[in-house]
């Protein structure tokens, strides 16, 4: 069979619905609805975290899926991709950083979002409440050490600072957090 | 309070599933493709012509002459006449003259304080002077002489960060007064802990606030300089008591104190920590010079003449150097005319701006270059073009070490790349890696994107690492692997796709 430019494990798959192997010629139609599947849900809870927002996380995840969507064609090896979808999700959270009135926005927004009902409804506002009122930076450095369980250095480079300043963002955050959430 | 299981919780109520592809997606990402599609045919049309310009664009450059320009700053004036120090976080810039503070984030100066009269019984701020400023995002700090004086613990873009109970003099209270040593030698921020230079001993600002004790003695040291630290690690800039040199580098244990390393470094000025490495600009043998220190090996990786002055022309003296993706910017007195070097650390190239006046320092915040100027105080501001997404290289590309790919390495992560030389069908990819065997080149990815190369490399951890250690280094090591560029891509721009 030709290979069809994704990675090997993903060259032969079953159809994800119905469990039959997939034809060699309908791979190529269906890369991003299978890279979709296998990575979207992770993807949109990290942006979730990062923006407090679903809808807003949603957004996000489409667009990093736009924009990996070309790139896939001479992919040797699936490890890659995740920690590089990661990263397209924290670039796209961290450019809207400079659209300061864009970020007024969303702010407008989280306040209206709403959080989806269940037995601890006020300990999730609270935990979110308490998410958004970190700076962006701390913010991320939390969702990505405590939910993503990067190391430091990892995350001083997704967010693009030094790996000194990670530990001081997460030990300023955790005190806030501490803080927020034990009233 | 465990955090982890907290934001698990709220992640998977909130986001239980991906919503659904949405047919939009799906539309754009084809569209995407057949734009990639064209525009790589035209690349590869255009290479084989030999008409493609870009083509090594990101391989090491051609030295270029230092060109001066006007620079575009624009100025606000404060109130007073010496200015002092100079720091800079986010939007805001924060500047001492006359023994006052003032903020700046838009066109209007507003004061801090006023300072408390006195602190533990101490004259405060009717002879204080601002020696140094330091701001991170959790606050400002102020190294004030003669007492020796912080302040912090606030929110940097908070208009009044220093609370009366947030003075403590550096040397602990109370403390004899012998330690109020002053805080000429500046302050830095970093390892958890505040730093402050006193005259000829360092203190150490602990979490707890209350105490500041001294960690490096005054042994072998006529007086401190400046100090910098970064990566954990700790430093002076001192002029040593042995005659040998006047100037020297030391590199301190930060906890115990005790000095760890020597770098004699005549004609240096001040030390600075940024994009992962430590600078040192100087004044020698005719030229301004810029140092660049690995931390952690501390050896001088690259020496930079920024600007040459020979015979009788004044004395290039640099009073400060601030870091903002990979350019370092170095404010400069020349006579009585101010300038400012930028070093490019990714090209090695050098551009020379015209400043308003003879600089006292100059910072460099999220999309702003602070540059501080007194007689009178005044502070210029110009715009950094797209800051966030700049690497700087650490390491000099003869120590880098070439390395395999070794696929199936475990927590896979992007590297950015340092430089990228094409060779025919083989591609040579310079970057920082981590060390083994946290850091581990796992492999690379090629592949086209609109007419160009496109090169990811994946890093990972060695399987046998346990849990809890593979986070275990954080500076970056110079690495080197070629691979072979599949017949179809070769000829095309090499790009780094974890900054695209």
């Amino acid at each position: 069979m030709e290979p069809m430019g994704l990675w090997p494990s993903l060259v032969v798959v079953e159809d994800v619905a119905t469990g039959e192997p997939v034809e060699a010629g309908r791979i190529e139609g269906r890369r991003l609805e299978l890279l979709y599947r296998a990575h979207a849900t992770k993807a949109a809870r990290t942006a979730y975290l990062l923006t407090g927002d679903a809808a807003l996380a949603d957004d996000l995840v489409q667009e990093a899926f736009v924009r990996l969507a070309g790139r896939f064609v001479d992919w040797r090896r699936e490890d890659g991709f995740e920690p590089y979808l990661r990263r397209t999700i924290v670039n796209l959270f961290r450019t809207r950083l400079r659209r300061i009135e864009r970020e007024r926005e969303r702010h407008r927004r989280v306040a209206a979002s709403p959080v989806a009902a269940g037995g601890d409804l006020a300990d999730l506002i609270a935990v979110r409440d308490a998410l958004m009122r970190l700076s962006e930076r701390q913010r991320a450095a939390v969702v990505l050490r405590y939910y993503e369980d990067l190391p430091e250095a990892e995350i001083a480079d997704l967010i693009g600072c030094r790996p000194g300043t990670v530990k001081s963002l997460l030990s300023r955050a955790m005190d806030a957090l501490r803080a927020e959430l034990s009233r | 309070m465990d955090v982890k299981q907290l934001l698990s919780d709220l992640a998977e109520r909130q986001m239980p599933s991906a919503p659904p592809l949405r047919p939009g997606t799906v539309q754009r990402a084809h569209r995407r493709r057949a734009m990639v599609a064209a525009a790589t045919s035209l690349a590869v049309v255009a290479g084989a012509l030999g008409v493609w310009a870009g083509i090594g664009s990101l391989s090491r450059p051609r030295p270029v002459p230092p060109a001066e320009r006007d620079a575009s700053f624009s100025m606000i004036a404060l109130d007073g006449t010496e200015a002092t120090a100079l720091a800079a976080h986010g939007d805001a810039a924060w500047a001492a003259t006359d023994g006052k503070l003032y903020r700046v984030a838009g066109s209007e100066p507003e004061r801090i304080g006023p300072f408390p009269d006195t602190y533990l019984g101490q004259p405060f701020e009717q002879r204080m002077q601002i020696d140094d400023l330091a701001a991170n995002e959790n606050g400002v700090w102020v190294a004030a002489s003669p007492v020796g004086a912080r302040c912090g613990e606030s929110d940097a873009v908070a208009k009044d960060p220093c609370g009366d109970a947030r003075w403590i003099p550096a040397g602990g209270a109370p403390q004899p007064a012998r330690f109020f040593a002053g805080s000429r030698g500046g302050i830095a921020i970093g390892n958890g802990s505040t730093w402050v230079g006193g005259t000829t001993v360092m203190y150490k600002v602990t979490t707890d606030q209350r105490d500041a004790p001294v960690v490096a003695p005054r042994k072998g040291v006529r007086s401190i300089v400046g100090i910098a630290s970064t990566l954990g690690q700790v430093f002076a800039l001192v002029e040593p008591d042995d005659g040998r040199v006047d100037r020297a580098l030391l590199s301190i244990e930060p906890n115990e104190g005790g000095g760890l390393g020597r770098l004699d470094l005549p004609g240096a000025l001040i030390v600075r920590a940024g994009l992962g490495s430590l600078w040192v600009a100087a004044w020698h043998e005719g030229a301004a010079m810029l140092y660049q220190i690995h931390p952690e090996r501390f050896s001088i990786l690259r020496t930079i003449r920024l600007i040459e002055s020979p015979g009788d022309a004044a004395k290039v003296l640099i009073k400060g150097l601030a870091f903002s993706g990979s350019t370092v910017y170095a404010a400069a007195a020349r006579g009585d005319q101010g300038i400012v070097l930028a070093f490019d650390a990714r090209t090695g190239t050098v551009e020379t701006l015209r400043a308003a006046g003879v600089p006292v320092d100059i910072a460099a915040g999220h999309e702003a270059l602070w540059v501080l100027h007194s007689r009178p105080a005044r502070l210029a501001r110009m715009t950094i073009p797209d800051p966030w997404d700049a690497h700087a290289p650490i390491n000099d590309d003869e120590r880098a070490e070439a390395v395999p790919e070794r696929p199936g390495l475990e927590h896979p992560r992007i590297t950015r790349i340092d430089r990228l030389e094409p060779s025919g069908d083989r591609l040579t990819i310079g970057f920082l890696g981590g060390d083994y065997p946290c850091g581990m080149l796992d492999h690379v990815e090629l592949w086209e994107d609109r007419g160009r190369l496109m090169v990811l490399v994946v890093e990972g951890v060695r399987p046998t690492v346990r849990d809890g250690q593979w986070g275990c280094k954080s500076v970056g090591i110079g690495r080197t692997t070629t691979v072979e560029i599949p017949e179809r891509l070769r000829g095309l721009e090499p790009a780094d796709a974890a900054q695209d």
